[in-house]
């Protein structure tokens, strides 16, 4: 829909208004030619939750704290339970460590799979959505079928540990409410068998998309553990040699109100040359900086593409993200392997006053969480900064550069490259495969 | 009626604020006595995970909240296709609306022959906790619909019965 409202501006309503997660919108001003602004507006559900958890029990944080995010729900629950069991020094026993890990493997894989099949991809490939990616014929409908296929095997995994698909239950401070047991683990091995080979594949094929050349030079964020991939734990570092502990972070990151947005923005507390301290997380920033702690097949299978890591092209995130669907299948069999189920589902927790802080591997990035609770472990403050605030400012910043690309475009031909460059970073605004109200302003 | 087997009833909507009223009709359906074995009930929280429970097989009776600006509480029935089923559930960057969901079941031939869609119109937006005193006065006559709706598909006899679904 197009609405005219001068000779100089026009806007183009790509997608009616969203519900719970509110809307996205950017606007791109022109002035002579020259881009002079660009604007992305995001609504941020967090907001609400940190006012709503102030005077609840911290037991209660995990299931409230899922409700967050629909796909994304593990992550807040990771983040939320090692913020706080950091408070009383709770050391998590290695098989629930194991189990938890699991749990995100799971998360990753679905809302990964989902990413690149049914919204980055099609971006790549010049269709408008996943449907009409479908439509086009038997070889993509098998394309998507197969990327269908990979995110139900991470469902399971999060039906099986999580408790449930859709808002898992099962987590707890200290651990679980029920471990598994081994017959529902081995019952997710064959289809993960199947899937490690349908994720070797989605890797070769990411590979062969057209990546448009958009290099530049990003400091990319991510945890970094002393022997493996980061998901739970690790230090914060950054490929501009940021090395610092979560409990850190509010030193180095601030949060900011900007006038055209009620979403905070992030941004480094040493804003660096031109960036103004916008930095980049997600798959792409773990796999720069994290990719020797890939097993083998992985490390591989990255070396096979011929792209090269570290990369600083965005649009070779679906590849990274790819490389991190077949690293979770593969590390998920292992973890099912070794599985042994814990004597206790979950180590006690005894609150006391404090504040405890934890950044997790969120799908798309860090997601820092810190909590103040008191004796009783009630909650007195709730502080959750979430991966799309954190790469916002390197969103919009690469829509500056974008944006002079755009002036000689059909409104609808702007939008489509706009979102591309905004799905990069997978981020969590609302709307579908259109989820942009995109405002030309003054060309 | 003669129904296309399996019958799934499947809820649509996270459990926050209006948003879960498909999650509330859910549990009153399950917890209803004599509900028929063969009739599979699920929840899921958006409208990708609807593929999830297809394979071009069957009826499928959706129950989710809706936003077109009547009276909270009122129930809409449409037979898919329609558009105005497009008014259902917004997606959002990682979600398909429900129309788009049954339109890519089209396309990937997953699509059950028959689909019927239950809306109710809902008051809130906002994740708050607990349903609307509207949306839940009314939850009480959209079970009484979906359970009439399957009482009617199960007069025909002859099939065989398909297995409970789990909740997803």
């Amino acid at each position: 829909m197009t609405e005219s409202t001068d000779k100089t501006t026009r806007t183009i309503t790509v997608q009616a208004l969203a519900r719970v997660e509110g809307e996205g919108a950017l606007t791109i001003r022109f002035r002579d030619g020259q881009v002079e602004g660009v604007e992305l507006r995001i609504y941020e559900p967090p907001r609400f939750y940190e006012a709503f958890l102030r005077g609840r029990a911290a037991a209660e944080v995990p299931d409230i704290t899922a409700r967050i995010c629909g796909i994304c729900p593990v992550a807040y629950q990771m983040s939320s339970v090692h913020a706080l069991e950091s408070i009383p020094r709770l050391v998590m026993p290695p098989e629930l460590r194991a189990l938890r890990r699991l749990l995100y493997c799971g998360e990753w894989i679905e809302s990964h799979t989902l990413h690149i099949y049914m919204l980055h991809a099609p971006d790549f490939l010049g269709f408008e959505s996943a449907i009409a990616m479908a439509q086009a014929g038997p070889t993509y409908a098998d394309i998507v079928r197969r990327g269908l296929r990979i995110k139900k095997a991470g469902n399971s995994i999060v039906n099986v540990v999580g408790g449930r698909e859709v808002h898992p239950i099962n987590v707890r401070l200290g651990g679980f409410y029920r471990a598994p047991r081994a017959d529902e683990m081995a019952g997710l091995v064959e289809e993960l068998k199947w899937a490690r080979d349908a994720a070797l594949e989605t890797v070769r094929w990411s590979a062969t998309l057209p990546f448009p050349d958009f290099e530049d030079d990003y400091e990319f964020v991510a945890l970094r553990h002393p022997d493996e991939y980061p998901m739970n734990e690790g230090r914060l570092v950054s490929s501009r040699g940021l090395d610092i502990v979560p409990e850190e972070y509010s030193e180095h990151f601030e949060e900011y109100q900007v006038p055209h947005s009620n979403a905070l923005q992030s941004r480094r507390r040493t804003p660096s040359g031109a960036d103004g301290g916008a930095y980049f997380v997600g798959p792409l920033a773990r796999w720069n900086l994290n990719a020797d702690r890939a097993p083998a097949l992985v490390r591989e299978a990255a070396t096979a593409t011929g792209i090269h890591f570290p990369n600083r092209n965005p649009y070779t995130s679906i590849v990274a993200r790819s490389l991190e669907v077949l690293l979770a299948v593969e590390e998920a069999l292992r973890l099912i392997r070794e599985y042994q189920p814990p004597q206790r589902p979950a180590a006690d927790y005894l609150p006391r006053d404090g504040v405890g802080h934890a950044i997790t591997e969120a799908p798309r990035g860090i997601l820092y969480h810190r909590y103040e609770t008191d004796a009783a472990g009630l909650l007195r403050s709730a502080t959750i900064i979430p991966p799309t605030s954190q790469n916002q400012l390197q969103m919009e910043r690469d829509l500056m550069r974008l944006a002079p690309k755009l002036v000689e475009l059909p409104d609808d031909e702007a939008a489509l490259k706009a979102e591309h460059v905004i799905r990069n970073y997978d981020p969590c605004i609302s709307c579908a495969t259109h989820f942009l109200k995109l405002k030309v302003e003054g060309r | 009626m003669n129904w296309p087997r399996p019958i799934r009833v499947v809820g649509v909507g996270s459990p926050l604020g209006d948003d879960a009223l498909a999650w509330e009709v859910v549990r009153n359906l399950r917890d209803r006595p004599g509900l028929r074995p063969e009739i599979e009930v699920y929840i899921v929280e958006g409208g990708q995970r609807i593929l999830d429970v297809l394979d071009g097989r069957g009826t499928l009776l959706l129950v989710d909240a809706i936003a077109a600006g009547r009276r909270p509480g009122t129930i809409h029935r449409f037979e898919w296709p329609d558009s105005r089923v497009e008014a259902l559930r917004p997606g959002s960057t990682h979600d398909l609306r429900p129309a788009e969901a049954l339109r890519l079941a089209e396309a990937l031939g997953i699509a059950p022959p028959r689909v019927i869609v239950f809306g109710m119109e809902i008051e809130s937006l906002n994740p708050q906790p607990g349903l609307s005193q509207s949306v839940m006065a009314a939850v009480p006559e959209l079970v009484r619909c979906l359970v009439e709706e399957l009482e009617g598909s199960l007069i025909v006899e002859g099939n065989s019965p398909e297995p409970v679904g789990e909740e997803h």
